[in-house]
């Protein structure tokens, strides 16, 4: 099988014209040219490191600053979790868990696991490397629930002295866990992994 | 389209294992670490502190506050061993300095104490801890909590008494502190000691008050309704509703007394029960003399007034037989004690100068104690002082180490002296003399008549006399017979029966269906209308008192006139 690379042909990443790599630049947008994504796997783990630094305060901080007649009581994801569990709410609980805590921290996992398999650390099946990358890139956007609550509470509840909402320093954290995750996920170059699989089919992989 | 394009040679560099995105994870880490720091630095300290309940506390949520301000937040609460509640507080590191050796700290919840209440946010919001923090050294860091806010904190200048008083009344933690009506402090803390019995009131005077309390001042308490009935009719003192409530201690510097020094702070004064009360013990003991009284004392007490010529000098001091040396004395001593600084004011200086000197002059011109009656209603007494020149100068007498001072019967005492003296004079008059000599003379009377009895008996023609008179008499009598039954005579009962007729007649207009009678009805059913309405008036008048003054309702039925 043959790769595109194979005849020095890329695509542009901006406008997707295949044009012949030696031209270097894409002769419709000017965009420079590349066979491959550049650095991507050490983008992406760069991106995915950085996520997760910012996945430690986005759960230990309190993600929302409740004022209530005068007492302020912050209020941290798992702590939400655990209040929701409390009040027998278990969809919800559960909801919260699983779009906060589970899925950033399956999504740094499953990033690891394409960095490892795009470098040939660990050999996995084409078929599921691209499931889960493209599980990761969709579920990418939808992450922002957490951030997209408190937005939206934080605009609605402002009742003066009786009750306001703040946003805590968790959130901040939260989104630039979700952006880094997601530009991490954009940074990898999911041919990688097709031509790990190449490269152990037909050894020289010859240009 | 290839060979138009030049050639451009690739800038072929040896890649580097080192990419620019690693910059992303590396400022990500920098700032965790920052954040971790700060937060760390924000976390401030841990201190202890000790209450008897946890009452209201909740870790997590209680706040310290120091002036309502947030300092810190309750960490923990923990049950010691010896079941104390150790109650873990994280202080903010920036206010750490409020933490010193002596700084109290008291769980702030809704108290209500007498009419105080105190603490209604913490209903809603929750209780939070106190903290006051003191002027001592830092560093400490386990504390005792108190289990009552503590007095105006002491950081807060002002001055600070301690009042005491043998009952509380109606005063309590609270209570304002009033100088003419104006409120210039409150009443902090009320302790009881079992020992000495005796109550005593943590009193705070705001500062710029705080030169208006004087060691002449008298506080006491003012607390309730008082009515006073005198000669010049009711006077009834309403205090405002919160002092009706909670009690008021008023503090003033009687009149005609100097202000004296500025009391120094902490000072411990006394609250007397009422004014009256204040002035009494506001007594400069002067001079000191005694009387003694021959009649009823009865009104006559400890503590009632003497006074010159209607001005007050001084008190009745003792009732006491133990005043006199000489036993055998029948009347009653009474130790008077007058007043230096009333004397002052309200006594002739000629009797102040040099005491026994003056004193004496004073006695030579007349100066006289008498009882006299302060309230016929109540029959209070008073002893008044006076000079009665017409009455015999007395020569000063000593008793024991009393002056005495002379007395003299004056007003209704004096007035009932004189019809005991009258009833006495009547008591006096010799009656048995009067009757004997009474007797004497009909004793004598008797043996006239005997004598005389004898000088008929011994006459006989008086017999004679006495038949020839009788004889006459049957004649008189005969005649008289005669009178009676001449017509005339008998016409007498006609005439009276026609006179009792007249008299009837004339009656007749007194009689059931008479004139008079009907007059008198009429009368009456008009009294008896005036007395209803009189009644009605009343009913109205308690309905609607102010009936009195603007009358009846005239919206009722009043007919409403067309105007021209």
């Amino acid at each position: 099988m043959k790769s595109a690379l194979d005849e020095n042909l890329a695509a542009c990443h901006t406008c997707d014209k295949v044009s012949d790599l030696s031209l270097h630049h894409c002769p419709r947008c000017g965009t420079p040219l590349h066979g491959r994504k550049q650095d991507s796997v050490q983008r992406c783990l760069a991106l995915a490191f950085a996520g997760i630094l910012a996945y430690i305060p986005a759960n230990l901080m309190p993600i929302m600053l409740v004022t209530q007649l005068g007492v302020e009581e912050p209020s941290t994801i798992l702590g939400g979790v655990a209040t929701f569990w409390e009040m027998h709410a278990y969809p919800v609980a559960i909801t919260i868990f699983i779009a906060s805590v589970m899925i950033p921290g399956l999504k740094f996992l499953a990033l690891g696991f394409l960095c490892a398999a795009a470098t040939g650390k660990i050999k996995m099946a084409p078929p599921v490397a691209n499931r889960i990358y493209w599980l990761t890139e969709l579920v990418g956007r939808w992450s922002m629930v957490d951030v997209f609550v408190v937005a939206i509470l934080v605009g609605l509840v402002h009742m003066g002295d009786l009750m306001t909402i703040r946003p805590g320093p968790a959130a901040i954290a939260f989104g630039a866990m979700v952006v880094l995750t997601m530009l991490a996920a954009h940074a990898f170059d999911p041919k990688l992994i097709w031509d790990q699989i190449r490269k152990s089919q037909n050894k020289p992989l010859s240009k | 389209m290839n060979d138009q394009t030049p050639e451009i040679q690739p800038d072929v560099r040896k890649g580097s294992r080192f990419n620019r995105v690693w910059i992303i994870p590396i400022v990500a880490l920098l700032l965790g670490g920052w954040l971790v720091k700060r937060n760390y630095d924000e976390k401030g300290e841990i201190i202890t502190l000790h209450f008897e309940t946890a009452d209201g506390l909740t870790a997590g949520k209680t706040e310290v506050k120091c002036r309502n301000v947030k300092v810190g937040i309750v960490e923990s609460i923990r049950l010691t061993d010896e079941l104390e509640v150790e109650v873990s507080v994280r202080i903010k590191p920036d206010q750490l300095y409020l933490v010193r050796k002596d700084s109290q700290f008291w769980v702030e919840k809704a108290r209500v104490e007498g009419a105080s209440v105190s603490g209604l946010e913490t209903l809603i919001k929750g209780a939070f801890i106190g903290l006051d923090p003191g002027t001592g050294a830092k560093g400490a860091r386990d504390f005792k909590g108190l289990e009552t806010p503590p007095l105006t904190p002491a950081s807060i200048e002002g001055l600070r008494l301690i009042l005491t008083a043998k009952e509380p009344g109606s005063v309590t933690i609270g209570s304002g502190i009033y100088f003419q009506n104006n409120l210039i402090g409150r009443v902090e803390s009320h302790t009881f000691h079992p020992e000495t019995k005796i109550v005593e009131f943590g009193v705070f005077i705001k500062k710029r008050f705080s030169n208006l309390i004087t060691t002449n001042s008298l506080f006491w308490q003012n607390s309730g309704i008082s009515l006073h009935v005198g000669a010049d009719g009711f006077d009834l003192d309403l205090p405002s509703l919160d002092s009706l409530v909670a009690g008021r201690i008023s503090v003033e510097v009687p009149e005609g007394v100097p202000p004296g020094d500025p009391v120094s702070d902490t000072s411990s004064v006394s609250l007397f029960e009422s004014l009256e009360a204040a002035n009494q013990s506001n007594f400069m003991g002067g001079v000191e003399l005694l009387i003694l009284i021959d009649e009823s004392l009865r009104g006559l007490s400890v503590g009632s007034p003497v006074e010159y010529r209607g001005l007050k000098i001084g008190r009745v001091g003792r009732i006491s037989y133990d005043l006199m040396k000489n036993t055998d004395i029948e009347n009653i001593p009474v130790l008077i004690q007058l007043d230096d600084r009333l004397m002052a004011t309200h006594f002739p200086p000629s009797i102040l100068d040099e005491g026994q000197g003056g004193f004496e002059k004073a006695l030579q011109k007349g100066l006289k104690a008498s009882l006299k009656s302060g309230n016929l209603l109540t029959g209070q007494m008073y002893v008044d002082l006076d000079y009665y020149p017409e009455s015999p100068v007395v020569e000063t007498q000593m008793e024991g180490d009393y002056i005495l001072l002379p007395t003299i019967h004056t007003g209704f005492t004096g007035l009932q002296d004189r019809i005991s003296n009258l009833l006495d004079k009547l008591n006096n008059m010799d009656l048995d003399g009067l009757i004997s000599k009474i007797q004497n003379t009909s004793d004598e009377a008797t043996e006239t008549l005997g004598s005389i009895n004898l000088a008929i008996s011994s006459k006989e023609g008086v017999v004679a006399d006495a038949q020839t008179t009788l004889q006459e008499m049957t004649a008189t009598m005969k005649g008289l017979n005669d009178l009676l039954g001449a017509d005339d005579t008998r016409q007498i009962p006609a005439d009276l029966r026609k006179t009792l007729a007249s008299i009837n007649k004339s009656l007749e207009p007194l009689s059931n269906d008479g004139a008079i009678y009907g007059d008198l009805k009429r009368t009456m059913e008009e009294l008896r209308h005036a007395v209803r309405s009189i009644d009605k008036m009343a009913n109205e008048i308690s309905d609607k008192p102010n009936s009195l003054l603007f009358g009846k309702d005239p919206s009722s039925n009043k007919i409403p006139r067309a105007r021209r």
